[in-house]
């Protein structure tokens, strides 16, 4: 959220930049009724920063003071450190993990994996997605057929997938889609679907095609659902990847897991 | 006198949507002639099958029975198609909005880029065009919206009640606004609307449209008996403007179908 309010400023702060040069003279300050650098214009733009400042401020305080109050539990033993750990047992076992574990090479390896499974449920959902809004009939015939995908338990799919494509990345990657792609597909295609339907109207009257309401109109107003569907979907993939090194890997944070799991019983 | 030179014939019309629950008839044998130059209005009850005959007009929906004729040219003149509200894009600048038709069919060409800069200029929002529609006022939204529309050069501007999203008091000044503006371009409009007030204040000719399915109750010519066409803010203070209103209402009302 905090990421999507930031590029959001961002780009506001661009778009300002951009329309600033454009505003030299003072007719049409007047006609726009912005006017550029007034004492009560620094002031808002004094108060947006320091509210922004708190809220940053709070953040890291809320960081720090759960760090701390953990870590000070678990020395006067309010928490069992066995169990629940501490941070500084965490830090001792990461650097422990780090000189002969390889731990840069497992976080490597899964954050490759996340990524590059993110990236093909990104071309996949985009895609397919765009092929359901063009063909009705196609997406009569394949939207229940999505759903039931979707509705699958993934992690029970996986060892599925060893026995089809072996005990390897590719079994970890499809696991990762397969839990990703199928509900971002459907949420994709409802939100193409309610796009207003005069702004296709609109191309329409300009004697434009459908390839010219995809990238003019579709494409470019659903671009808010294609970033938050794919925030979502990095998340799934780090979980896809997690399940599939649980199952099928001798690299990576969930073999990992398995290992200290393992070790610990 | 020689007879008027007619733009577009249209000739027994008829149109019915299937739905599931059944056909519905939409319009009704449908006649009437369109002059060049000529400001028509198409008013009636809602559900009349208004937006219907404007869609057959604009081409969007295939004729069903009857024919659309333009007697004078050979090929059917460039359409200009104007919607309820300016649904500029929120991510393009005025500009980018207003040179979309051209974009769409690659016609942006040196010379066409100057058309519509010239335009911009002429209507007053050339200082706006890299600003996003958000900052413009109603008024200056709906100019470009229309500037986007002539963009293309349309011989013939369809418009569907271009004015109904703006308040009451923006529409009185962007419609009069507006249909200078058409005026000026010296195009044949035809203009879809319920509000009779608005059909007088503008249009040479008035089509009234009875309730579903829509037919042809009447066709009135609005004539002030002046050199030139009153704005349709002076219009609406001519003392034939009540004369017409009563006129036109009593046809509507005697279909028993206005709320």
């Amino acid at each position: 959220m905090r990421a999507f309010h930031k590029l959001s400023q961002g780009l506001r702060d661009e778009r300002a930049k951009a329309a600033a040069p454009a505003v030299p003279d003072s007719t049409r300050i007047e006609t726009t009724g912005v006017l550029a650098a007034s004492p009560a214009q620094t002031l808002y733009m004094k108060k947006i920063k320091q509210h922004r400042r708190l809220v940053l401020f709070i953040q890291v305080f809320l960081l720090v003071f759960i760090i701390a109050a953990w870590e000070i539990c678990s020395d006067v033993g309010l928490l069992n450190s066995f169990i629940f750990s501490s941070p500084s047992r965490m830090i001792k076992s990461a650097a422990e993990l780090y000189h002969d574990g390889n731990l840069l090479g497992h976080i490597g390896i899964t954050l490759a994996e996340t990524f590059g499974s993110f990236l093909l449920v990104a071309v996949f959902t985009i895609l397919i997605a765009v092929l359901l809004w063009w063909n009705q009939t196609f997406s009569e015939i394949l939207e229940p057929y999505f759903v039931i995908l979707n509705s699958l338990p993934k992690s029970a799919m996986a060892p599925i997938f060893i026995v089809w494509l072996g005990n390897n990345m590719k079994t970890i990657i499809i696991t990762a889609i397969s839990l990703a792609v199928f509900g971002s597909i459907l949420n994709l295609y409802t939100s193409f679907i309610s796009t207003d339907p005069d702004k296709i109207k609109l191309i329409k009257t300009l004697h434009g095609s459908r390839i010219d309401c995809l990238t003019k109109v579709i494409l470019p107003l659903n671009l808010p659902s294609i970033l938050s569907i794919l925030k979502v979907d990095i998340g799934l993939c780090l979980i896809g990847v997690v399940i599939g090194e649980f199952l099928a890997a001798k690299q990576g944070l969930g073999y990992l897991i398995i290992y200290g799991s393992q070790v610990l019983r | 006198m020689p007879p008027k030179k007619i733009f577009l014939s249209v000739k027994n019309l008829s149109h019915a949507y299937h739905t599931k629950n059944g056909e519905t008839q939409a319009l009704h044998d449908i006649n009437f002639d369109l002059f060049p130059g000529e400001f028509a209005a198409i008013v009636g009850p809602s559900g009349c099958g208004k937006s219907t005959l404007l869609d057959l007009v604009a081409g969007f929906i295939p004729v069903q029975t009857g024919s659309l004729v333009y007697p004078s040219s050979e090929r059917p003149p460039a359409i200009g198609y104007m919607l309820q509200k300016d649904h500029l894009l929120e991510y393009r600048t005025i500009y980018k909005n207003i040179i979309l038709g051209l974009e769409i069919q690659h016609q942006l060409t040196a010379e066409n880029i100057a058309y519509v800069r010239s335009l911009m200029e002429q209507y007053d929002i050339a200082d706006f065009a890299d600003a996003h529609p958000h900052e413009l006022s109603g008024g200056m939204r709906q100019r470009a919206a229309l500037i986007r529309t002539l963009a293309g050069h349309p011989s013939f501007l369809l418009l569907d009640e271009p004015f109904s999203a703006l308040d009451y008091q923006t529409r009185l000044d962007v419609s009069s606004d507006i249909v200078n503006i058409i005026r000026e371009q010296k195009v044949t409009a035809l203009l879809v609307t319920h509000d009779l007030s608005e059909a007088i204040s503008i249009a040479d000719r008035i089509i009234i449209l009875g309730k579903r399915p829509g037919s042809i109750r009447s066709i009135v010519t609005i004539d002030f008996e002046t050199k030139h066409r009153p704005s349709p803010q002076k219009a609406r203070l001519h003392p034939k403007f009540q004369k017409y209103f009563d006129q036109i209402w009593k046809e509507l009302k005697s279909d028993e179908s206005i709320s």
